[in-house]
C-alpha cells in the first residue's frame, strides 16, 4: 500500500481560485493577491454512500493540496472576472485513480435557481476533467466547446474520445451540491492523457454571471454561459493523479476461453490484466452471455468453461466441476432526484411486492385512465401512476416528499439466471406471489392484467402489455452491463410512441438531473462500481437491507445446497435480519476430461487465482472489485479440488440433476410457482411464452425419453411390423422406453 | 500530445517493427465508431475483450444509417454497416458522399433471421419453414394470416393456426432492413417492387398495413418476445432470436431444403458471395447457393475504415484501430458461433487484411495466417464448410416438415441433445466453432438433424439417417398393429 493509495478513501483538496491563478500566466495578478489565496485543504470523510472496500482502508485521508507557486503572471488579455472565495471543494478520491467514477462534493455556491436543471435556471454548475493540475483555459477541459487537441478539424465540435464526461448539475438552497463524474485515464481519453505522470485535475465551475453586469445575471448565469471567462474565473481547481499504468496483457492469443454470467463480467475483467501479468502468464478471453446458453455452449465444447449462477437443468454431455468463483448480487439501482431540491434522494426501501409491480409494468403510467381519458390503458386502470403515487411505496418512503415522476424501469432482455433468481425471489414472498396472482395490494392496486397466466420464475423479461406507450416504453435491453449504461447516461429504454417525420420511434433522451425516476435492474458489481444508490430490499425477516459487503455476506449462511452436491441457491424464505437475499455464488464449469494439458494447467491456474488472490479486495488488477463478496473458506477449498481435477482430467461424466433438489428446476413446480390460468388462448406461459427452466428441465427428461422410444420404436418397428403383418405373437416389450437409447449417448465425449 | 508521449510512440513503433505484435499496450489511443445493431452483439463483445490490452474501443449501435452519416460528418472514426454508402440511392433518398478516405472491411458474417412466436394447440410452433416468396409475401402485405395456404404448402400440408400475422419491421435507418430489401428485391422483384413503388433496396421499411415497427434489433426482438408478439414475425440478426430464446424460420434454398441461419450453413452460403474490388459483396450467388445446406439470407457486415488521417482520425487510432482488427479477424471470430454468427471464411479474413494495410498508422499482421486462430481454417482447410452438416431428410421440400408427427424425428429435442458432437467425428476445432450455434438452437427450437448429420463418416450418417427414415415411414402402420394387439393406444410419440 502505497502511500497514495492510502488517500484513497477522503483524499480532499480544496483550492479557491487565487492558489491555481497564482501560478497560472494568463491569469490576472490581482487575483493572487485574494486573501483566500492560501491552499487549504479540509478532510472530509467520504460520503456515506461509497462503495469503495479498500481492505486497508483510509489511513491519510488529509492530503494537502499542493502548494503552488506564485509567479508574476503575464498582464491580462481578458476582462478581470473574480476568483471564487467562498466555495469548497471535495473529492472522495483523488490520488491512484483508474477509470472510474468519483464524487465531487461542493459547499459554499451560491444556490442554484430552480431544483431542476433548464434552460433558465441559474447559478448552475459544470464539472469537467482538464488537461493538466493547473489547466490555462477551458479549453484544456474535456467536453467544452473550446476544447483544443491535436488534428482538431477546424469546425470543432467533434470530440476525439467519444462523449463528454462533463457534468452539469445544480447547488441546493444549503449552497451545497454534488457530481458523479467518470474520470478517465490516457487509455480512455488520449487528448486529456492523464497517467501516473502527466497529472490532471477536476474543474469544478459554478456560474454565477458576469459580474460586471448584474443586471444581466438571469442569462447570463445559466449553462449556456458555462464556458464564458467570467465563469472560468469562478472555478475550483482540484488536482487529480492517477494510477500507474494498469497492467495490460500483451497481444497474444488466449490460452483458453470463458463464456457466461454477464454477473461476473467485472470480476472478470479485472482478473485479467492481472492474470497475464502474473507468473501464471495466463491470457483468458471472456465472453459474457446469459447463463442458459452459456451452459449449453459449454456443454456442446462451444466454450471451455462457462460460468453459470444456476446449475445444469438437463443432462451433462461433459464431464465437469463446478468451481466457485465469485459471489456478487442483484440490485435494483435508481437514480431518484427530489422534485422540490432536485437533490438526489437515497436510502429507497422496497418490499417484494413493490419490485413486483415495477417489473410487471403494472403502474399506469402515462396510459392512466380518467375522466374525460379517451384511449387509457385498461389493463392497469385504478392503478397508480407511478411508484412515486402508490402509497405503498409512500408509506415506506416518506409521503411528505416531493417525488418525481418515474421513468420505464430498465431491465435485461433473454434468458439469464439474474432474471430467473429475482422472480423466484419474488414468488418466494407471499405478498408478492398474491399479488402475481391477482390478489388486490393494499389500495387496491392490481397486477397488469396482461400477466394472467404468467409463471414465475421466469428467466427471461417481456413486455406483455400491447398498449402502445407500453409497447414502446418497457423494453428490456440486450445485455446487463448495457442496462448499467442506461442508468449511468440517465435514460430508459423507452421511445416515443409516436413517430417523428421519418417514421421512427425516436429514442427519449437522458433525463435532466434534478428530475431523474430511473429504476433499473442491475448486478452489485456495476451498481457498486458506478455509484448507483440500490433499493433496500425488505428480506424475509422483514427488515430493509441494502446490497454490502456485509449484508451479502450473512446471505451466504443461507444458501441450499443443491442435488449435485456442489452448487447453491439462496433460500429467499430465510429469517435473517441482516442478510441481502439477493446475493448469488458464480461458477465456473470446468471440464475434467478430455482437455489437452496445456490447457488444463491454464484452466487450473485459473482457478487457483479464483480461490486466492482473487478474492482479496483491492483497486489493482487481479484483485477483487467493489460489489462483490469474498467466496467462503469452504467454497474456496471446492475451487482448489476442482482444480485439482482439473489438471488430473479423470473426470466423469456427472450424473443428471436429480428430481429432488430443494432449488434445482427438476419439478416443474419446484420453486413455488405462480401461476394463473391462463384468460386467452394459448399456452400457459412464462412472461413470454418461454418454457419457464423448470418446465424446460423436464421436458429435458421427458424428451430424450421419447427420443430414446422413437428411437427404438425405429429399431423395433420393422420387426413389430413384421410380426403384426404376419400374426406373429407380439411380445409384451414395453417397446416405447429405451432410455440408454439416447442421443446424448452419441454426444458424450471422450477424449484420450 | 506531449513530446513525452510522441517519443514513446515511436519507441514502441520501432519495436514494433520485428514483431508482428506490439506487445506494447500504454500507447494505444480510444478509437470510436458507430452503426449497425445487426452486428452489434459481436463488436461489443470483441470491444470489451481488448479491454484488457489497453484498447478502447467505444461503439454505440445507432443502426447502419446513422453509423454511415457519423462517418461522413467525421463524427466517428469508423463505421459498421451492413450495405455500402448509397451513391445512387434508388429510393430516392439523397446520394451517401464521403468527403473522407475510407474502405470496405468485412467484419463478422451472419444470417438474417426471421424470428417467430406463433402457438398451435397451446404449444410453441417451433418447426415453422418457408419458402423465400412465402416470407416475401408475408412482408409485402399479400399474406396476412397464418393458415394461408402458402404457408401450408411449404408446410407440407401441416395448417398453421387462423390468425392474423403481424410482421414486425424497423422504424429506424436499418441494414438489415437494407439487407432484407435487397433479397426481394434481387429473388421477388414482382412481389417487391409493385409494393415498394420503387426498385431496389431500402433502409427504412415502408409503412406495412397491420405490420407494427420498432427501433433497433433489441426493439423488433422484443416485440415478437413479448406476450403480445403472438402470431408476430420479424427480421433480424440471429443474435437475438438466440438471445431471447426465440426459433427462426427456417428458409427454403435453392435445393429445395428448409435451413436455419446457423455459423456453418451460413458459412456454406458465403462461398458464393462474390467479392467486388472494393470489397463490397454481390449475394446472388448466397442467395441462389445450390448447397442442401446453404441459408439464403446470408451476408457479412463491413466496417468502413478511414484510409487516410483526415480528422478525427490519426496514425496512433490507426494503431489501435489495427490492432483490434487483427484481433478480431482471427481469435475473435471464435465468439462468433456462440454469439448467432458465423466466422468470416479465410478469403475474406485475407481481403480484410489488405484493406486494414490501408489504415494510416496500422500494424504488421496477417501476413501468416497459420498463426490466426479463425475457427474457419484450422490448419489450412476451411473446418467449417467441410463439417457442415446436412439437412435433415425432412427438411426437404415435399417432406413432413421435422419435428411434425411422422417425420422422423422430433423438432423439440432435449436442450442440448442434439448439439452434442459425436465424439470422434468431430475435431475440436469444429467443436468450437460449430456446436454452439447448434446448441443454441435447442434451447428454444431443436435441430434433430444433427444428431444423425453429425457423426463423422457420411456412411454412418447415411445409414443412420435411413434408418431414421424408414422408421418413420413404417412407424404408423407397426403402431397401429401393436396398439390393436395391446388394446391401447402406443405412446410411440
Amino acid at each position: 500500500m502505497t502511500r497514495r493509495t492510502g488517500a484513497v478513501l477522503a483524499a480532499v483538496v480544496v483550492l479557491a481560485f487565487g492558489a491555481t491563478a497564482a501560478a497560472d500566466p494568463k491569469t490576472i495578478e490581482t487575483a493572487t493577491a485574494t486573501p483566500t489565496a492560501t491552499p487549504s485543504a479540509t478532510a472530509t470523510p467520504s460520503p456515506s454512500a461509497s462503495p469503495s472496500t479498500d481492505p486497508d482502508g483510509p489511513d491519510d485521508p488529509d492530503t494537502p493540496a499542493e502548494p503552488t507557486d506564485p509567479t508574476d503572471p503575464d498582464g491580462p488579455a481578458k476582462p478581470e472576472y473574480p476568483g471564487n472565495t467562498k466555495g469548497k471543494v471535495t473529492l472522495d478520491q483523488s490520488t491512484d485513480l483508474v477509470n472510474q467514477v468519483i464524487r465531487v462534493s461542493w459547499r459554499g455556491f451560491t444556490p442554484s435557481s430552480d431544483a431542476f436543471l433548464s434552460d433558465s435556471t441559474t447559478h448552475v454548475v459544470r464539472v469537467y476533467q482538464c488537461r493538466g493540475q493547473r489547466p490555462e483555459t477551458v479549453a484544456d477541459c474535456y467536453g467544452s466547446g473550446a476544447f483544443t487537441y491535436p488534428d482538431k478539424p477546424k469546425g470543432g465540435g467533434v470530440l476525439p474520445d467519444g462523449p463528454t464526461n462533463a457534468v452539469t448539475a445544480l447547488t441546493a438552497s444549503n449552497g451545497r451540491g454534488y457530481a458523479d463524474i467518470e474520470v478517465r485515464t490516457i487509455a480512455e481519453s488520449a487528448s486529456l492523457a492523464c497517467d501516473a505522470v502527466d497529472d490532471c485535475s477536476i474543474v469544478v465551475i459554478p456560474n454565477d454571471g458576469d459580474p460586471t453586469r448584474p443586471t444581466l445575471a438571469g442569462q447570463l448565469a445559466t449553462q449556456a454561459y458555462l464556458d464564458s471567462d467570467w465563469a472560468w474565473a469562478n472555478r475550483i481547481v482540484a488536482p487529480i493523479g492517477f494510477a500507474a499504468t494498469a497492467a495490460t496483457c500483451a497481444l497474444e492469443d488466449a490460452d483458453f476461453r470463458i463464456t457466461g454470467s454477464p454477473q461476473a463480467k467485472r470480476l472478470v475483467e479485472r482478473w485479467q490484466p492481472g492474470l497475464c501479468t502474473s507468473k501464471a502468464d495466463l491470457d483468458v478471453d471472456y465472453t459474457s452471455l446469459g447463463e442458459p446458453l452459456a451452459r449449453s455452449s459449454f456443454q456442446t465444447n462451444g466454450t471451455d468453461v462457462a460460468l453459470t449462477t444456476r446449475p445444469e437443468d438437463t443432462a451433462p454431455s461433459r464431464a465437469f466441476d463446478y468451481a466457485p468463483v465469485g459471489i456478487s448480487g442483484i440490485a435494483v439501482a435508481y437514480r431518484v432526484d427530489d422534485a422540490d431540491t432536485g437533490k438526489p434522494i437515497t436510502g429507497i426501501k422496497l418490499t417484494p411486492r413493490l419490485v413486483a409491480k415495477l417489473l410487471t409494468t403494472s403502474y399506469s403510467m402515462n396510459a392512466a385512465c380518467g375522466p374525460g381519458v379517451k384511449d387509457c390503458n385498461k389493463a392497469t386502470d385504478g392503478n397508480p401512476q407511478d411508484i412515486f403515487q402508490d402509497p405503498e411505496f409512500l408509506r415506506l418512503n416518506g409521503e411528505e416528499r416531493s417525488w418525481p415522476s418515474m421513468a420505464w424501469p430498465t431491465v435485461v432482455s433473454g434468458d439469464n439466471d439474474l432474471t430467473y433468481e429475482l422472480t423466484r425471489w419474488l414468488a418466494a414472498d407471499p405478498e408478492a406471489a398474491a399479488f402475481l396472482k391477482g390478489a388486490k395490494a393494499p389500495g387496491g392496486m392490481t397486477v397488469n392484467r396482461n400477466f394472467k397466466g404468467a409463471e414465475f420464475p421466469t428467466s427471461a423479461f417481456v413486455s406483455r402489455d400491447p398498449d402502445k406507450r407500453f409497447v414502446h416504453g418497457f423494453i428490456p435491453v440486450f445485455g446487463l452491463s448495457d442496462v448499467a449504461r442506461y442508468l449511468v447516461t440517465n435514460r430508459d429504454n423507452s421511445e416515443n410512441y409516436v413517430k417523428d417525420q421519418y417514421g421512427n420511434y425516436v429514442k427519449t433522451g437522458p433525463y435532466a438531473i434534478g428530475n431523474r425516476g430511473l429504476f433499473a435492474v442491475v448486478s452489485t458489481s456495476d451498481a457498486q462500481a458506478l455509484r448507483f444508490s440500490s433499493a433496500r430490499l425488505r428480506n424475509a425477516a422483514g427488515k430493509y437491507v441494502a446490497p454490502t459487503d456485509a449484508s451479502m455476506t450473512a446471505m451466504l449462511k443461507h444458501l441450499k445446497t443443491n442435488t449435485d452436491g456442489v452448487t447453491q441457491l439462496p433460500d429467499y424464505t430465510a429469517k435473517d435480519p441482516k442478510a441481502y437475499p439477493l446475493t448469488h455464488v458464480q461458477y465456473a464449469e470446468v471440464p475434467t476430461n478430455g482437455v489437452e494439458a496445456a490447457k488444463a494447467s491454464k484452466i487450473a491456474a485459473f482457478l487457483e487465482h479464483a480461490a486466492g488472490p482473487g478474492q482479496k479486495a483491492g483497486i489493482k488488477p487481479g484483485t477483487r472489485p467493489v460489489g462483490y463478496v469474498p467466496l467462503t473458506a469452504a467454497m474456496r477449498a471446492q475451487t482448489k479440488k476442482a482444480a485439482k481435477n482439473v489438471l488430473a482430467q479423470k473426470g466423469t461424466i456427472p450424473e443428471p440433476p436429480g428430481a429432488a433438489a430443494p432449488d434445482a428446476p427438476a419439478e416443474p413446480d419446484a420453486p413455488e410457482p405462480v401461476t394463473l390460468p391462463a384468460i386467452q388462448a394459448g399456452a400457459p406461459a412464462p412472461m413470454g411464452g418461454r418454457l419457464s427452466a423448470d418446465a424446460a428441465a423436464l421436458l429435458g427428461w421427458l424428451l430424450p425419453a421419447l427420443l430414446g422410444t422413437g428411437i427404438g420404436a425405429v429399431l423395433l418397428g420393422p420387426i413389430l411390423y413384421a410380426a403384426g403383418r404376419f400374426g406373429l405373437a407380439v411380445p409384451a416389450l414395453p417397446s416405447p422406453r429405451l432410455p440408454h437409447v439416447s442421443p446424448r449417448g452419441a454426444g458424450r465425449r471422450r477424449k484420450p | 500530445m506531449s513530446a513525452r508521449r510522441l517519443g514513446a510512440l515511436v519507441l514502441a513503433s520501432l519495436l514494433a517493427l520485428p514483431c508482428a505484435r506490439p506487445a506494447a499496450a500504454a500507447d494505444f489511443v480510444p478509437v470510436t465508431g458507430s452503426g449497425s445493431t445487426w452486428s452489434q452483439v459481436a463488436l461489443d463483445q470483441w470491444a470489451a475483450a481488448v479491454k484488457k490490452n489497453g484498447i478502447t474501443v467505444n461503439y454505440t449501435g445507432s443502426g447502419s444509417t446513422a453509423g454511415r452519416t457519423d462517418f461522413r460528418s467525421a463524427q466517428v472514426d469508423f463505421a459498421v454497416s451492413e450495405i455500402p454508402f448509397q451513391l445512387r440511392p434508388e429510393d430516392g433518398s439523397p446520394p451517401e458522399v464521403s468527403k473522407r478516405d475510407y474502405a470496405y472491411m468485412p467484419i463478422v458474417a451472419g444470417g438474417t433471421a426471421f424470428m417467430y412466436h406463433l402457438t398451435k394447440n397451446g404449444k410453441r410452433v417451433e418447426n415453422l419453414r418457408l419458402s423465400g416468396e412465402t416470407i416475401t409475401r408475408i412482408f409485402t402485405g399479400k399474406i396476412t394470416n397464418w393458415s394461408d395456404p402458402a404457408i401450408t404448402k411449404d408446410m407440407n400440408g401441416v395448417q398453421m393456426p387462423n390468425r392474423k400475422i403481424t410482421p414486425v419491421t424497423r422504424s429506424d435507418g436499418s441494414g438489415t432492413t437494407a439487407q432484407f430489401s435487397l433479397w426481394m428485391d434481387g429473388q421477388y422483384p414482382d412481389l417487391w417492387r409493385p409494393f415498394f413503388k420503387k426498385k431496389g433496396l431500402t433502409s427504412y421499411y415502408p409503412t406495412l398495413p397491420g405490420g407494427k415497427q420498432q427501433n433497433g434489433s433489441n426493439g423488433v426482438a422484443a416485440y415478437v418476445a413479448a406476450s403480445y408478439g403472438e402470431g408476430a414475425i420479424t427480421y433480424v440478426e440471429y443474435a437475438y432470436a438466440r438471445n431471447a430464446g426465440y426459433p427462426v424460420v427456417k428458409v427454403k434454398n435453392k435445393s429445395g431444403y428448409f435451413t436455419l441461419p446457423t455459423a456453418s450453413n451460413v458459412a456454406v452460403a458465403l462461398t458464393k458471395a462474390e467479392i467486388n474490388a472494393d470489397l463490397t459483396q454481390k449475394l446472388e450467388g448466397v442467395y441462389n447457393s445450390a448447397d442442401k445446406r446453404a441459408y439464403p439470407l446470408s451476408s457479412y457486415s463491413y466496417m468502413i475504415i478511414p484510409t487516410s488521417t483526415q480528422a478525427p482520425f490519426t496514425n496512433e487510432k490507426g494503431q489501435t484501430l489495427s490492432t483490434f482488427i487483427d484481433y478480431f479477424l482471427c481469435a475473435g471470430q471464435q465468439k462468433a458461433p456462440e454469439l448467432g454468427y458465423s466466422p468470416l471464411p479465410k478469403n475474406l479474413v485475407e481481403a480484410a487484411y489488405k484493406q486494414m494495410n490501408r489504415i494510416p498508422g496500422h500494424i504488421t499482421a496477417g501476413t501468416d495466417l497459420s498463426r490466426c486462430k479463425n475457427p474457419t481454417f484450422e490448419g489450412g482447410k476451411n473446418v467449417l464448410l467441410e463439417t457442415a452438416p446436412q439437412p435433415e431428410a425432412c427438411d426437404e421440400e415435399g417432406k413432413i416438415p421435422c419435428g411434425e408427427p411422422g417425420a422422423g424425428t422430433s423438432a423439440s429435442a432435449p436442450p442440448g441433445a442434439t448439439a452434442a458432437p459425436t465424439a470422434d467425428a468431430t475435431t475440436p476445432a469444429v467443436a468450437a466453432g460449430d456446436a454452439p450455434v447448434v446448441a443454441a438452437g435447442s434451447t428454444a427450437f431443436a435441430e434433430p438433424v444433427e444428431v444423425a448429420a453429425q457423426s463423422g463418416t457420411a456412411l454412418v450418417a447415411g445409414a443412420v439417417a435411413t434408418a431414421v427414415l424408414l422408421g418413420a415411414l413404417m412407424l404408423p402402420p407397426v403402431l397401429t398393429a401393436y396398439a390393436r394387439r395391446r388394446r391401447r393406444a402406443g405412446g410411440a410419440r
